[in-house]
């Protein structure tokens, strides 16, 4: 039986988000079809995030990719709802060009583009 | 080759985005060039290490890779460059399944294969495995050489072509 909470399940599926090789995105795309699966991937794309958004510095590609890839391989609902969870976090007290800021835009960048591109 | 065709084939040479100050006069310890006898040893290794006792940790350990503005294709271990609390590090690779936030891990990335110098195009090369099996995967992922300008589809065809053609075996194109 599985005793992990949801939180625990989160965290370690965030770290899917740090390794995004092809095995890794399967994984995050299967976790979508289960129950509770939706909260648990935004939860743990969020703790991806949020780690990145206190660090001293930024890789923006790689979080603008995840972008690309949530807005070609999730459903448009999912997408939408990541985007504007994204945009909630903008802290209008910073600077937009903080670690903290730059991080929640490179992944709507990300979204932006892809759905650009679609 | 001319300069020409190496622009069409594999793009134009550009400098980097940026160089974090941990890279400023470091390169990996594993840098190499990708020749013969390289791209033997990597071809070599993903058959060794498809077995039980080393599909865990092959798996675990990526490659960054690029070729400059002569055409040479260059590759190393992706090495950490400072531990957390900034201690300096050399030759420790970076494992990918280990629980470690990237935000936690400043690495040499790929300026430091050429000292900050121009390149054409560059990403990664790591094993995944599919339907249980381990494969090369080779993607064009460096944030520094391809955002701005990111290379034409027969640009990442020329360069996987490239590397099947030195290590000899199956590479998986992963094209996110």
């Amino acid at each position: 039986m599985n005793t992990m909470t949801l939180d625990d399940r989160a965290i370690a599926l965030s770290y899917s988000f740090g390794q995004f090789r092809p095995s890794d995105r399967e994984r995050l795309i299967s976790e979508l079809g289960t129950p509770k699966g939706e909260t648990l991937f935004v939860s743990a794309l969020f703790i991806y995030l949020e780690i990145w958004a206190k660090s001293d510095w930024l890789e923006y590609y790689t979080i603008e990719r995840i972008g690309r890839w949530i807005a070609v391989s999730c459903s448009g609902s999912i997408s939408e709802k990541i985007r504007k969870t994204a945009g909630a976090k903008h802290d209008p007290s910073i600077a937009n060009d903080s670690i903290y800021n730059r991080t929640y835009q490179a992944l709507i960048d990300g979204i932006k583009k892809a759905s650009t591109s679609a | 080759m001319q300069s020409e065709n190496l622009d069409f084939q594999f793009g134009k040479a550009r400098i980097p985005a940026d160089i974090y100050d941990w890279e400023k006069n470091k390169q990996p310890i594993s840098l190499c060039e990708l020749d013969e006898d390289v791209g033997s040893t990597l071809a070599k290794l993903v058959r060794i290490a498809n077995c039980t006792l080393l599909r865990k940790a092959a798996r675990s350990k990526g490659y960054i890779w690029l070729m400059d503005e002569l055409g040479k294709v260059w590759i190393a271990v992706e090495e950490l460059a400072l531990l957390p609390d900034g201690r300096e590090l050399t030759g420790h690779p970076r494992r990918r399944d280990f629980p470690v936030h990237p935000a936690q891990e400043k690495k040499l990335g790929h300026p430091c294969l050429v000292d900050g110098k121009k390149a054409r195009i560059a990403g990664e090369l790591f094993m995944d495995e599919i339907d249980g099996k381990l494969k090369w995967h080779l993607n064009d992922n460096s944030g520094r050489y391809c955002k701005s300008n990111p290379p034409r589809r027969h640009q990442i065809g020329n360069i996987l072509n490239h590397f099947n053609g030195i290590l000899g075996c199956e590479i998986v194109l992963d094209e996110f």
